[in-house]
């Protein structure tokens, strides 16, 4: 590439990305280093949209990185990177989940995978199950997405990535901006029914002020 | 899934653009025009926005571990020069085959004895006087190049005395490199990978400068 291109693709995010993309597929280990710190985030959103409740976001996290930096140099067109580490991302996620669904029926259902009903009647005898209750109750809407369809969860989390557009979130998943949108939609609407349908609706008063 | 579109103008797709910061004045006019015939828009409104800025809590939460996850570039690389390592010993040893291939054949292709030829050539000489006189021949019938200056290095360890105590010297494991000529009828170079992940040749077309394509 000549100096005055160059200087052209490294005036722009997306270029400087690229160039760094090209260098990581050539073996440059800064240049992988950049590139997976660049795409993490995403990735883990990802992850945490397709796995299974009981796997470890960060040990998932951590297989993903380990094929990107085994792969990244067979990688042709430096266009699908993102694709492409989405794919490893929902693979290692899936991976985890066909591990807990034999492990269920080896050994049975752990604490932590029984319904959330289940642990309140649990907490009255058990610290640990109160404790795993407690727990659901932080991440409930997490909790409740995990029900949503495929399609509707993974554009609703992402979303919830900083700075991700629905573009973006398009460019990801193959699909038009559209689509992602329409999707999100749904899927918030989905979600806030289930809350609504849960003791605790998630309005309270701070969200009334001021709306009539 | 319902996969089909909502219309530009449902209140829930404006909801959901104005919750995720997307949108355009257009969709703001669209949803006060709504909202002055429906006041509960505005509250639903206020639910979404609670509603994502919680679930928005409860994601940077989860991800929180995502800082923790670098690449092991490191290790890979380790991994990597191993690898090759294990590479440059396989075709040492396929290396060491093929010359013992060649004098094979040199000896029958000068029509005597191959035994007695290769006694003729080997015996007496030293390695470095027998590398020479192949250098030598080889150069003077076009089969071999020369050699360049670099030798790649394998592994070095030290010599210690007898005692251990001290360092007398270093083992020095090396590839020469010589450069060689040879014909052949087709080529073929590895471009990408087949299905089962093993490298795939690819016919190579070269044609002489100035030949038609």
């Amino acid at each position: 590439m000549d100096g005055q291109r160059r200087q052209q693709v490294e005036g722009t995010e997306t270029g400087t990305l690229m160039l760094d993309v090209a260098a990581a597929v050539r073996g440059d280990a800064d240049a992988v280093q950049r590139v997976w710190m660049e795409n993490r985030r995403w990735v883990a959103a990802v992850i945490l949209a397709h796995k299974p409740r009981e796997a470890e976001l960060e040990d998932l996290l951590q297989d993903v990185a380990m094929t990107f930096v085994r792969t990244i140099g067979k990688l042709r067109d430096q266009a699908t990177l993102k694709p492409w580490l989405r794919t490893v991302a929902i693979n290692a996620a899936r991976a985890a989940g066909r591990t807990t669904k034999r492990r269920r029926r080896v050994m049975g259902p752990r604490v932590e995978d029984v319904e959330p009903g289940l642990h309140g009647e649990r907490a009255e005898t058990s610290g640990a199950a109160e404790a795993v209750a407690q727990g659901e109750q932080a991440g409930r809407l997490t909790r409740l997405a995990a029900t949503l369809p495929d399609g509707y969860r993974e554009p609703l989390i992402l979303k919830c990535v900083r700075g991700m557009s629905y573009r973006q979130i398009g460019e990801l998943m193959g699909l038009p901006e559209t689509t992602i949108e329409t999707r999100i939609a749904r899927g918030r609407k989905m979600l806030r029914e289930l809350a609504s349908q849960e003791r605790q609706p998630i309005t309270g008063d701070a969200g009334q002020e001021g709306v009539r | 899934m319902n996969e089909q579109p909502m219309n530009r103008t449902d209140p829930e797709l404006l909801i959901s653009r104005i919750v995720d910061g997307e949108a355009t004045p257009t969709d703001w006019a669209a949803f006060r025009a709504q909202a002055e015939r429906d006041a509960s828009l505005w509250r639903e409104l206020a639910e979404a926005q609670r509603a994502q800025a919680e679930l928005s809590m409860e994601v940077a939460s989860a991800l929180s571990v995502v800082n923790a996850v670098d690449v092991p570039v490191h290790t890979e690389m380790v991994r990597r020069m191993s690898d090759r390592f294990r590479q440059v010993g396989m075709w040492g040893g396929w290396l060491a085959a093929a010359c013992v291939g060649l004098m094979w054949a040199g000896g029958q292709r000068t029509g005597g004895s191959g035994t007695g030829q290769e006694a003729g050539l080997v015996s007496g000489l030293t390695p470095a006087s027998a590398l020479q006189a192949y250098l030598d021949q080889g150069q003077t019938t076009g089969r071999v190049i020369g050699e360049l200056p670099e030798k790649l290095l394998i592994r070095a360890e030290p010599v210690t005395d007898a005692d251990g105590t001290s360092i007398t010297g270093y083992n020095i494991v090396y590839v020469r490199q010589i450069m060689e000529r040879t014909l052949v009828k087709d080529l073929y170079r590895f471009g990408g990978a087949d299905e089962a992940g093993q490298p795939r040749a690819v016919r190579v077309d070269l044609r002489p400068a100035g030949r038609p394509m």
